[in-house]
């Protein structure tokens, strides 16, 4: 229990901090916290939502702004999709696979 | 399967992810993307920001238009603030204004923007700007130099450019003395240059001298003269015109100025409004700067150092557009091997310049131009002419500007006028010591032979350029006794003016329209301008109508209240009225009906038209009836039939459009205005939606076409007492501010802004500190 949160504390804040480098190092965040959460079924879990956490965690830096909605409304009209859960669920999916990979990567080296 | 074949498919489909997903995430990605630009999109209320370089602190308030007063304590702060706060607001319309005319645009967008970007190099704007910053004089090449170092500045410590760069993944580069010229002579070119010569010429080879003279004549009588001792032209215009010229014209004018004789204030008041495209941001920026030599206020153009259009403390000007002929059009005779061309018996080396076009995602491509004696080669239909075009050669319009900004009276502002120019513009004047004054300028040049009106032979010499006419000489009026002056593109002098000056000329209707109005009253209000620069009145409407309603004979009960809703016509295109809409579609019809059968006939289907003055006097005098006939039957149609014919036309079109029920007809269903970012057409939702809009290209207030991108671009109404103005956009470039477009809705409804410099509410205030 204690390495399924602590990792999870990892996918949320570790995915968030190197998110600010490159949005790609969600993944190692991923990795990392899959390596300790250790079973498939929770990294997959954990990760996704961990993931989703992480990048709401920075999307809100710029939702308490009063343009918020209009910038929202903006990327919404610019992608042709709802962007905000878009981005959220790329977040989840690639912390998830990374958590997988962390998961899976250490059961398979330590076979 | 064991756990590294799991592993290697979470691995692979990560990486699949990746890819998917990487075109997209520099726009979404949390860190930053497009949602950063939910912050700091209006500018703080108090900020302070040390500067290295400054000469003392300068201190920037924003009014509650957003509109900067700039409060500097040298000339050369001035102006490195200036360029600061344009970059603030506006650098990637500076950025993108550069590049166009610089042809570099394929270095942010890419291969598309590469046969543009050949045209601009080929041209030679760009060239013509660094011949022209080195010739400048000293102290109005620092106050170039200040300007850019300010816009530089802003460069390189914002901690955020506009989203336009997020969106097209590029990045500002640093701003020079020559992009800022590069961009007035950009200016120049969309006022005075055009391929006119080239689409005259197609009509001269396809239906023959005749047919040119009559669409498009070079003859014309004298129209509503700029110079007042024309008044019995002006009569003669009043009364009737026998014909016009011109080809259609997307850029116009208007402006007047009022003596203090004339006006009920006993201030003279002076009026402008430049029809040009209209975008967001617009092409416009409203300051007021001040310092020792300068306290002027009106609009500028992002990316240039001076106020084009406004008022100082001592003085007020306007601009039109002359549209003097300062283009030609040159056949050179080339040796076998191209690298030498025929001039006056003599052989010369073709001089060529190579241009590395750099191209984003592709390779960069080199481009050899070629130049003679008249100008760099280009190739327009698989023809090739070499260019001769007054903004070409260096010139000086930022001295002139800058010395016009700074004039305290009518000789120091002719000073400034002198020096101007391309475009050939028309300045009206108001000075506080109650002069007002009109005055054509630039270079407009003299020919050995020939008007160059259509392309002529290069290697004779016989049609080149001798000089260009003298600034005494070009048309101007001061102080006249009728107490007013006025212009809106009409030809600017009387048929025996000693030089040629052109063949482009507006239609005379705004003018008539406005000399009308002004002449009207004894004596003129603020509101009187107000209501002249709003003015739908529809002249060729009011001429072309009852012409039309006599001949037309309804044929069902639509038709019938058709002519109904025409005949009970107050000429005026109101948005909200049917019989505009009418008119207007009929119009149209009626000019397809009269030309396009010719056109086709002789393969020049998308020749010039001529417009609406030509056409009516067709209408009115019948002189040829060839056009009127549709050549494509056997019959030989009338006037009357094609009148006829397209009345039909039109309500049938509009009774498919909209519905049998006239009455829920109005021209403002189909005569909108556009609003349109920069690369609008590409990020759909920077734009403004489209709105109903009254006027149409003949009226006071222009509005060209069914969906208008363009007319008033500025309304200056300025009595040295309580000033109006007003623009279609807003100050801020980002689409999140609230100045982004606050001025429409003031704008559409002919509405202005009080023009404050010294009692306004402070919204912001900026103070760069010495460093």
């Amino acid at each position: 229990m204690r390495k399924d949160i602590l990792g999870f504390v990892v996918i949320v804040v570790l995915g968030a901090a190197l998110t600010l480098v490159h949005w790609v190092l969600v993944v190692i965040a991923g990795i990392l916290g899959g390596y300790l959460i250790e079973d498939i079924k929770k990294s997959a879990l954990l990760g996704f939502v961990g993931g989703i956490l992480a990048w709401l965690l920075l999307i809100s830096r710029f939702a308490i702004s009063s343009h918020f909605g209009a910038v929202l409304s903006f990327i919404n009209t610019v992608a042709g999709l709802p962007a905000l859960p878009l981005i959220l669920v790329i977040g989840g999916i690639l912390s998830l696979l990374g958590a997988l990979i962390g998961a899976t990567g250490k059961k398979a080296f330590t076979q | 399967m064991n756990q590294k074949a799991i592993l290697a498919i979470f691995v692979a489909s990560t990486l699949i992810l990746f890819y998917a997903v990487s075109s997209i995430m520099p726009y979404l990605t949390p860190a930053s993307g497009l949602w950063q630009y939910s912050q700091f999109v209006e500018h703080p209320a108090t900020e302070e920001i040390t500067v290295q370089g400054l000469n003392d602190d300068v201190r920037i308030e924003r009014d509650s238009n957003g509109i900067p007063h700039i409060y500097a304590k040298n000339d050369l702060d001035l102006f490195f603030t200036l360029g600061y706060v344009h970059a603030q607001d506006r650098l990637f319309q500076m950025d993108l204004q550069r590049r166009l005319p610089s042809g570099r645009l394929s270095e942010i967008v890419g291969e598309d923007a590469y046969e543009s970007d050949t045209f601009y190099r080929t041209l030679g704007m760009h060239r013509a700007a660094e011949e022209t910053y080195s010739q400048m004089s000293q102290w109005s090449k620092e106050i170039a130099d200040a300007y850019c170092a300010g816009v530089n500045y802003f460069i390189k410590t914002t901690k955020r450019y506009p989203i336009e760069y997020t969106l097209l993944q590029t990045k500002p580069e640093e701003y020079t003395p020559v992009d800022a010229i590069t961009f007035g002579k950009m200016m120049g070119w969309e006022l005075s240059g055009s391929f006119y010569d080239l689409e005259v010429q197609k009509v001269e080879e396809a239906l023959g001298p005749e047919a040119v003279q009559e669409l498009f004549p070079s003859q014309r009588p004298i129209e509503i003269p700029i110079i007042p001792g024309l008044s019995e032209a002006c009569k003669q215009i009043l009364l009737w015109s026998n014909q016009t010229v011109r080809i259609p014209l997307q850029v116009g004018s208007n402006n007047w100025a009022v003596s203090p004789q004339k006006s009920q204030s006993g201030r003279p008041m002076l009026c402008d409004d430049p029809h040009l495209s209209t975008t967001l941001p617009s092409l416009w920026y409203q300051v007021h700067v001040v310092s020792p030599s300068y306290n002027v206020a009106g609009v500028t153009l992002p990316g240039t150092p001076c106020v084009l259009i406004g008022r100082n403390q001592s003085i007020a000007w306007g601009l039109t557009n002359t549209g003097a002929d300062v283009i030609d059009f040159y056949v050179e005779t080339f040796s076998e091997d191209g690298t030498q061309y025929l001039h006056q018996g003599t052989w010369h080396d073709v001089t060529q310049v190579e241009e590395v076009i750099n191209i984003k995602g592709s390779d960069s491509k080199t481009l050899t131009v070629n130049i003679t004696t008249h100008g760099p080669i280009l190739e327009r239909d698989g023809k090739q002419f070499a260019v001769c075009w007054t903004g070409l050669q260096p010139t000086a319009e930022f001295e002139a500007l800058l010395l016009i900004n700074k004039a305290a009276n009518y000789q120091e502002y002719e000073q400034g006028l002198r020096l101007f120019s391309v475009a050939a513009q028309n300045f009206v004047y108001a000075d506080i010591h109650g002069n007002i004054a009109i005055r054509s300028t630039g270079r407009i040049p003299i020919r050995k032979n020939g008007t160059g009106r259509t392309p002529v032979d290069g290697a004779s010499g016989d049609y080149d350029w001798t000089g260009y006419i003298p600034f005494e000489e070009l048309p101007n009026a001061f102080n006249p006794d009728q107490g007013y002056l006025a212009s809106a593109n009409q030809i600017p002098a009387p048929s025996d003016y000693p030089y040629y000056l052109g063949f482009i000329w507006a239609d005379r209707y705004r003018a008539e329209r406005i000399n009308t109005l002004l002449r009207e009253k004894d004596l003129l209000t603020m509101e009187d301008m107000v209501t002249i620069q709003s003015d739908v009145y529809d002249i060729p409407a009011s001429i072309i109508v009852p012409m039309m309603t006599e001949v037309v004979i309804p044929q069902d009960d639509l038709e019938e209240e058709a002519v109904h809703y025409l005949k009970t016509w107050d000429y005026y295109d109101d948005h909200t009225q049917v019989a505009p809409l009418i008119f207007h579609t009929f119009m149209d019809n009626l000019w397809e009906n009269t030309f396009h059968d010719e056109y086709l006939k002789a393969g020049i289907p998308d020749a010039p038209y001529p417009t609406t003055e030509t056409l009516e006097n067709m209408l009115k005098t019948c002189e040829r009836t060839d056009f009127f006939d549709d050549v494509s039957t056997s019959d030989v149609e009338t006037r009357d039939d094609i009148i006829q014919k397209s009345f039909h036309e039109t309500v049938e079109q509009l009774k498919e459009q909209f519905t049998e029920d006239i009455a829920a007809w109005s021209y403002g269903q189909r005569h909108t205005f556009s609003l349109e970012h920069l690369i609008g057409s590409v990020v759909t939702a920077l734009n403004y939606p489209q709105f109903p809009r009254g006027g149409s290209n003949n009226t006071v207030n222009v509005a060209w076409g069914w969906t208008s991108r363009g007319g008033p671009s500025w309304r200056e109404i300025i009595d040295f007492d309580h000033d109006l103005c007003i623009y279609p956009g807003g100050q801020s470039g980002n689409p999140f501010s609230r100045h982004y477009a606050d001025f429409v809705e003031l704008w559409k409804e002919s509405q202005y802004l009080p023009w404050e410099l010294e009692e306004y509410t402070t919204e912001s205030v900026l103070i760069l500190r010495r460093g």
